[in-house]
């Protein structure tokens, strides 16, 4: 069966399921969850390609529903992912995040399915929106403050992405999302307002500050979605735009060195899903169809993995209360599923043989080397030697081993192990073979991953990266601290700034009442002396003396006309 | 600060399902160190850490003359010599973590550093 007129997007399954959720019992929240994604699912990959579904909306011919080999791919991760992570979060996490999780995934969906640049917008605002309620859903004061600043990030970011796309309907009369040129303002405020969502300099900050404020649950959920809609619309609006090459690569080293400064294992999960959508804009930034190919895998594998670790780091948070480094380690004694599946997460973030990274990642840094771009490919080389250090081995050696903690917390309940197990699983399987994946990419794949001298330098690299890791541990002994960050400027120099205004404003008002205000009040007071309310000229006189003053002018005017 | 927390979770609380998350791990048992049981556990003895440095080692001389046997593409002008990678994945990650050490001289705050704003 396939479907070619469609009455309703598939994102309004997970809208409608969204709102199912609070109302129905809490024992059949599990079911639902998983029925509505797959419900999706199925819906999802019954589309036919090309448009499917138009409407009128505010004068313009939007088109609700467009499909295609990378659309699809995009939206089964996302509803795949919807279907895991509420899985994953029913027992601790509570009804809102459930809901608004899946609202959000629907929103995911929906951008993955947009066919014009409204309809993109519509469905990127309602991410927006829900997202920061599952910023907020963890439920504590940093949360909630940092959900502010999340939802005022993402709001702006809107406000730019909006500017752009009615400066290209007004230019070029077409709100169609098709490859766009850099040649106008209006393009590029969409590439500025798409790259906010994908954590790019100088914002990435958003990231590191908000996922790991929110609930175990809620940053396994956050660490899809935002991140990769954006990735995907960057994919879909500019390919082989040279300037993503080179900020992709910034936010790939920024995000090793700012994970091989944090303490917070979660951080250091969220500034890692900064460096790898860096190697994602970069591949689209080099944009030839190996690039392409390489950054649908690499989305598609990046999610499960990265869900995958953010799932054990929340097991862990679950189990223990603790998310700093400092108390942590050691727990592989009474953990060990948490600890294998946080490992192969780590594994395959790393792109070692036999797990998704690798069969996805060399995509990217071959369609580089073909392209004969040397210094891309040397650091691409160098970043993945990194990601080993910061992602691979430093969290779960931190985690589950480094020190005795003397915490002995137990694995944690079964649907959080079978929702990580699942994840590893998928990590393998699609590292082993391949195939699994490289048939739904957008375009034909004839690229080998496995060759004796790729498996030979990669497994070079890697190890003796790890080797670099234990050299140096001494130097990465771990500190009670955090890193400044661009988010400085608007957490502390913006409100400090504002204090120094608020003094200087004071001190300017003392002295205009000293020069101006207090001089000008003498005048008013010598107005208030005869005509104020008990001034001689506004009291209100009794009849007697009334009539005595008629009588003296009376009197007056009778001598003045007597004398004239 | 906890004051206004409080305030939170109070009216959520009153509300039944608000958004106040669990409070986490108030069960996790934990034991006193040093360890009152005698033998650490297998994987941290000093003579299994000697054995893994030995194999790890073995491993790693192993990867390097594979390449021996094996001819690797080369794209430009270093990716091919005998141990590039071996030794840019060392070189690299030591540069990454000394320039990570040096900056966060700069940037590394205490983190209860926005706490109080």
């Amino acid at each position: 069966m396939t479907i070619t007129d469609l009455i309703f997007p598939p994102a309004f399954i997970m809208i409608i399921g969204a709102m199912l959720v609070p109302m129905v019992r809490a024992s059949f929240r599990p079911v639902l969850v998983v029925l509505v994604p797959m419900l999706t699912l199925l819906m999802i990959w019954n589309l036919d390609d090309g448009v499917l579904l138009t409407a009128r909306f505010l004068g313009y011919e939007i088109q609700l529903v467009e499909a295609s080999n990378v659309r699809r791919l995009f939206a089964t991760i996302f509803a795949l992912m919807a279907m895991v992570g509420g899985f994953f979060g029913f027992r601790h996490a509570k009804v809102t995040e459930l809901s608004a999780a899946m609202a959000y995934a629907a929103g995911a969906v929906g951008v993955a399915f947009a066919g014009d640049l409204v309809t993109l917008f519509l469905f990127w605002e309602f991410m927006a929106l829900f997202s920061t309620v599952v910023v907020w859903c963890g439920g504590t004061e940093a949360s909630r403050r940092a959900g502010i600043r999340y939802g005022i990030m993402h709001l702006i970011g809107g406000i730019i992405l909006k500017i752009g796309i009615e400066g290209v309907a007004v230019q070029t009369g077409s709100i169609e999302i098709q490859a766009l040129t850099l040649n106008s303002f209006a393009t590029w405020m969409i590439l500025i307002g798409v790259l906010i969502n994908a954590a790019a300099p100088p914002v990435s900050a958003w990231l590191s500050d908000a996922y790991p404020e929110a609930s175990p649950t809620g940053s396994v959920v956050l660490s899809a979605f935002t991140t990769k809609t954006a990735v995907l619309a960057l994919w879909l609006l500019f390919p082989g735009q040279t300037i993503l090459i080179w900020v992709g690569l910034y936010m790939i080293f920024y995000g090793i060195i700012y994970a091989l400064m944090e303490n917070d294992m979660r951080r250091i999960l969220a500034y890692s899903i900064v460096n790898q959508v860096g190697f994602m804009v970069v591949g689209v930034g080099i944009g030839t169809e190996l690039a392409l190919n390489g950054v649908a895998a690499h989305a598609f594998a990046h999610i499960i993995y990265k869900a995958l670790l953010l799932m054990s780091a929340g097991a862990v948070m679950v189990q223990t209360g603790k998310r700093k480094c400092t108390d942590l380690g050691g727990l592989y004694r009474t953990m060990p599923v948490t600890a294998v599946c946080g490992i192969i997460g780590a594994l395959a973030i790393s792109a070692f043989p036999y797990t998704s990274g690798f069969i996805s990642k060399s995509m990217i840094s071959s369609g580089a080397a073909y392209e004969e771009l040397a210094f891309v490919w040397y650091c691409l080389v160098a970043a993945s030697a990194g990601v080993f250090l910061h992602a691979g081995i430093k969290f779960p050696w931190f985690v589950f081993f480094q020190k005795d903690s003397g915490l002995r917390p137990k694995d944690p309940s079964w649907n959080m192990q079978a929702a990580m197990i699942f994840f590893a699983a998928a990590c393998v399987l699609i590292g082993v073979f391949p195939q699994v994946l490289y048939q739904f990419l957008p375009f034909a794949v004839d690229y080998v991953p496995y060759t004796a001298d790729h498996l030979v330098t990669q497994l070079q690299l890697l190890l003796f990266a790890g080797l670099a890791f234990f050299v140096t541990l001494p130097l990465m002994k771990r500190t009670l601290t955090i890193s400044l960050d661009a988010d400085f400027f608007y957490r502390r120099l913006g409100p400090m700034l504002w204090r120094g205004f608020e003094t200087l404003l004071g001190g300017l008002n003392g002295m205009m009442h000293k020069l101006i205000i207090d001089p000008a009040r003498l005048l008013p007071q010598f107005w208030m002396r005869y005509h104020g309310p008990d001034g001689p000229l506004a009291r209100t006189w009794p009849t007697g003396s009334m009539l005595m003053w008629v009588t003296v002018m009376l009197v007056v005017i009778l001598i003045g006309a007597r004398l004239l | 600060m906890s004051k206004q927390s409080e305030t939170v979770k109070q009216a959520s609380d009153r509300a039944g399902k608000g958004l106040i998350a669990n409070v986490y791990g108030e069960d996790c048992p934990r034991v006193e160190l040093p360890l009152q049981d005698g033998q650490p556990h297998w994987l941290v003895r000093p003579s299994t850490i000697k054995l893994l440095w030995r194999v790890f080692s073995i491993i790693l001389a192993l990867t390097v003359i594979a390449q021996g046997f094996v001819h690797v593409h080369e794209y430009f002008t270093f990716d091919g010599w005998f141990g590039f990678n071996a030794i840019f994945g060392f070189v690299s990650c030591l540069g990454m973590v000394i320039f990570a050490k040096l900056l966060g001289l700069f940037l590394k705050r205490p983190d209860t550093y926005y706490d109080d704003h």
